[in-house]
């Protein structure tokens, strides 16, 4: 089997979700090698751990983000993906620490303060690792403070404000606020069920995004800009 | 002097869990969603319902003890600023009930588990499920405090919950203030959140002169909210 073979049945296997072999989704790839056997497999054939991650994860990622986006999909579909990716992430994680593989750049990402909900953050961070970013996730009831700390420890990367209550959205205004008072190059985006383009404006983030897909491509035009 | 504090154990036969509900949550309707998915609600609904430990505390306030003003209520020395729909909501009730419930803490740490195991879908399914029982426990709050209020041809209010219907969060304090929460568990954030976070507070009208409105979500003003057209 050659190299295209090989990234083409990685690339399916996380875009589909199939995790390994063992894993009964989706049925009708029911007993096949997933993610997990084909990425290792294709790093014993000396394929190179970035085309790997170019041409296939990051590839398929941005499927499953464009199929959510136009509901071809939904949550389910996409989480299953995710484990699919991590499944494969795995088998690069030595080659990103050992600086083999060069991330796109770095996403921080927290829970606003006063705020416990996680999951939606959880997508979003999923997505954007996916998409080639290193993610570093502060979690959840997160304040300026640790937001500060983090962006002085990561310089270039970009933030990404979470909220789900509308009681708790007005912190991201505090939040954006003391940032760029800090770091006024600063890239800050938020999101969150109650948060529209209109409040990000208002507080002056640099940009909103509605759904997993979007944050990554404000994300990427955040950091090529 | 509000009658003492009720604590109950719900039989948790008694509590409802809404598939759809859930399926509405991850983005779906019932229509959209495949055995697979189906057969893995349905597994973690029985496995967190045994996990789930819920339960109930409240209170009763008589008349005597409570008033309104505008947008505001005073109940015993605590000034709730409940704004103007709730208190429209409110008027003319003869009694109020401040309540706590919980689903408990194990469902929630269970999804938590499932998370950091890798295992996504599953968590978030648990996750969802535990907001489901908690919800279920406040609906279970509301049908005791009915068949109570009904022994004596009274009716009861919608329930209402601070974070909601210009009730600010903050307010939790006071509640909690009123109502022991601690007693079945459940203690407040600095920020007047939950823990566990898969519990539900509010209050809710007893009276001759008050009805159950059944459908508030056109009077919200949160029109991006998660629950919107969600039924109770």
């Amino acid at each position: 089997m050659d190299k295209n073979e090989i990234l083409l049945k990685i690339l399916e296997c996380v875009e589909f979700g199939k995790v390994n072999r063992d894993a009964p989704f989706p049925p009708a790839m029911r007993g096949m090698d997933g993610a997990d056997e084909w990425t290792r497999l294709a790093l014993d054939s000396a394929i190179e751990p970035s085309e790997i991650l170019n041409l296939a994860l990051i590839e398929a990622m941005n499927r499953v983000g464009q199929k959510f986006s136009e509901k071809k999909i939904f949550v389910p579909q996409m989480l299953i993906s995710a484990k699919a990716m991590n499944a494969a992430m795995a088998h690069l994680k030595p080659f990103f620490q050992s600086g083999a593989v060069a991330r796109k750049g770095k996403f921080i990402i927290g829970t606003v303060a006063g705020d416990l909900h996680d999951i939606g953050k959880n997508l979003v961070a999923m997505i954007v690792e996916g998409a080639g970013y290193e993610v570093i996730d502060l979690g959840v009831d997160v304040g300026a403070p640790r937001f500060k700390q983090a962006l002085d420890e990561h310089k270039d990367a970009v933030v990404g404000l979470s909220a789900l209550l509308t009681t708790t959205m007005e912190n991201m205004q505090i939040i954006v606020r003391d940032l760029k008072a800090e770091f006024p190059a600063s890239k800050v985006i938020v999101g969150g069920a109650p948060v529209n383009e209109e409040f990000s404006t208002r507080i002056g983030a640099d940009g909103y995004a509605p759904d997993p897909q979007k944050a990554v491509q404000l994300i990427n035009s955040l950091v090529e800009s | 002097m509000p009658d003492k504090i009720v604590h109950i154990v719900p039989d948790k036969s008694d509590l409802t869990i809404s598939t759809s509900n859930i399926l509405k949550s991850l983005g779906m309707e019932v229509k959209q969603a495949d055995q697979y998915l189906l057969d893995k609600i349905d597994l973690f609904e029985q496995e967190c319902l045994d996990l789930s430990a819920p339960a109930v505390c409240y209170i009763t306030l008589s008349a005597t003890h409570f008033r309104f003003s505008t947008n505001t209520l005073l109940a015993g020395q605590h000034q709730f600023r409940l704004g103007k729909v709730i208190t429209s909501g409110l008027a003319g009730s003869d009694n109020l009930v401040f309540f706590i419930g919980t689903c408990g803490r194990a469902v929630e740490e269970y999804a938590s588990q499932l998370m950091n195991q890798g295992h996504l879908l599953e968590g978030l399914i648990c996750d969802l499920i535990g907001s489901e029982i908690a919800e279920a426990t406040a609906e279970y709050i509301h049908n005791t405090i009915l068949k109570k209020a009904e022994e004596t041809n009274y009716a009861i209010t919608n329930r209402y919950s601070p974070g909601y219907c210009g009730w600010p969060v903050s307010d939790q304090q006071k509640l909690f203030a009123l109502v022991p929460g601690s007693s079945i568990g459940v203690q407040l954030t600095a920020a007047s959140l939950m823990l566990p976070v898969k519990s539900v507070s509010g209050l809710i009208g007893i009276g001759s002169r008050v009805r159950f409105n059944d459908y508030q979500c056109p009077t919200c003003r949160k029109k991006n909210c998660p629950y919107r057209g969600m039924t109770n």
